[in-house]
């Protein structure tokens, strides 16, 4: 059963400071150099992208989950070289996850197929209770067949959200049914083929704005500085 | 800047304002309502298919047609429990809570419920929610009482930024 899992707080805490270190680090930057080459939101900005640019980038994770089919699924030698999102949510979750996921499945019918070829839609499962693989396969493919699904023990997927560096999920309201929801990391982690991830998506990203991005992104990638 | 620059300025930033004051018509006009008395109605109600077998969401707008202002307290359905909900994004987490005190319609105004935002959970549905069928749903609010609608369950391409499917 999926519990407070404990040190949650640090760990956010943890988070947060990486992140605040490493805006600090591209505040540095900024006075350095002004807007350089390298800075992501300049980037960002030259691409066109609406995604929101990371002050600092974010390597592609090491971690282990099982997949839908019940295989090992090793994340960053699975994905790596290639355009990858990365979402967490729950499969009980009725509101942010299917809307999410829904509009990301839009934005991809719009792309060609030989980019959408190229990339890798993958979603954790946070809920250990209630997200077994059958159930996240068949939620799945609600949206598009083709998303990677994720699922593990409460310690495996907090290995994988810290080695992602988002926030762990944990039971935000428990109903006196049993019944209950999850809080999650709000954000979708774009990696590209550089192996790192530069952008992050909220949860109001629409099917064109997918479109635009993954489309540029594909083609692109992200330039180096 | 030069000051007559900043004057210059500040004159063109107020006629933006009072532009854009002046087109501020309040809430567009919709179609029919799918419900309404008490002074409020219920406008673009649907349920878009859910992925998960158990729990789904309600969208839907209600719309201060006496200027008033309400107050939507709960929602019941013939489909499962229905409960207010509200997501909000903190610290990086999304966060979904029931509404305990309900939910505003401001007065002149609407109150949306809408992908992303406040909305009425569905949960432990029998039998599953199918693409065609219909729900029956009554609202009950502080001042206008109970309004009940059938609101249909559609496949969405997208829940987000896209509005009601038409």
């Amino acid at each position: 059963m999926l519990r407070f899992r404990s040190g949650r707080a640090s760990r956010r805490a943890g988070w947060l400071a990486a992140l605040l270190c490493a805006s600090s680090l591209a505040a540095c930057d900024a006075r350095d150099g002004g807007a350089t080459a390298g800075d992501p939101e300049a980037v960002a900005a030259r691409l066109g992208l609406v995604a929101t640019a990371l002050p600092a980038p974010l390597p592609r994770p090491e971690f282990s989950l099982t997949d839908t089919e019940g295989r090992r699924y090793d994340f960053r030698a699975a994905t790596a070289g290639r355009l990858t999102l990365l979402f967490f949510g729950y499969t009980s979750c009725p509101d942010v996850c299917p809307a999410q996921l829904g509009s990301l499945a839009a934005g991809l019918r719009q792309l060609p197929e030989s980019v959408r070829d190229r990339i890798v839609v993958v979603f954790v499962g946070v809920d250990a209770e209630r997200d077994k693989p059958e159930r996240v396969r068949e939620w799945l493919d609600h949206f598009d067949s083709r998303f990677v699904g994720l699922t593990g023990s409460e310690e495996q997927l907090a290995a994988a959200e810290r080695a992602a560096l988002v926030p762990t999920a944990f039971v935000d309201e428990r109903r006196p049914d049993g019944s209950y929801t999850v809080a999650h990391a709000s954000w979708v982690l774009v990696y590209t083929p550089d192996d790192q991830a530069h952008l992050r998506y909220g949860t109001g990203t629409t099917p064109t704005q997918w479109a635009h991005d993954l489309g540029v992104l594909a083609e692109k990638g992200w330039p180096a500085a | 800047m030069r000051p007559d620059t900043r004057w210059r300025r500040a004159v063109f930033t107020a006629l933006l304002t009072a532009l854009a004051c002046g087109r501020e018509p309040g809430p567009p006009p919709r179609g029919a309502a799918d419900a309404a008395g008490g002074g409020v109605a219920i406008y673009e109600p649907y349920i878009p298919a859910p992925a998960a077998p158990d729990v789904a969401a309600l969208y839907l707008v209600v719309r201060d047609e006496d200027g008033n202002g309400d107050r939507l307290l709960s929602a019941r359905s013939d489909a499962g429990e229905a409960e207010l909900h509200e997501t909000r994004e903190e610290s990086g987490l999304v966060r979904m809570q029931p509404a305990r005190d309900g939910l505003p319609v401001p007065a002149g105004g609407e109150l949306r419920l809408e992908p992303g935002g406040a909305h009425v959970m569905l949960m432990n549905l029998t039998p599953p929610l199918a693409v065609g069928s219909r729900v029956h749903v009554t609202l009950e609010f502080e001042r206008a009482g109970r309004l009940s609608l059938e609101v249909p369950v559609v496949a969405v391409d997208s829940g987000v930024g896209q509005g009601p499917p038409q």
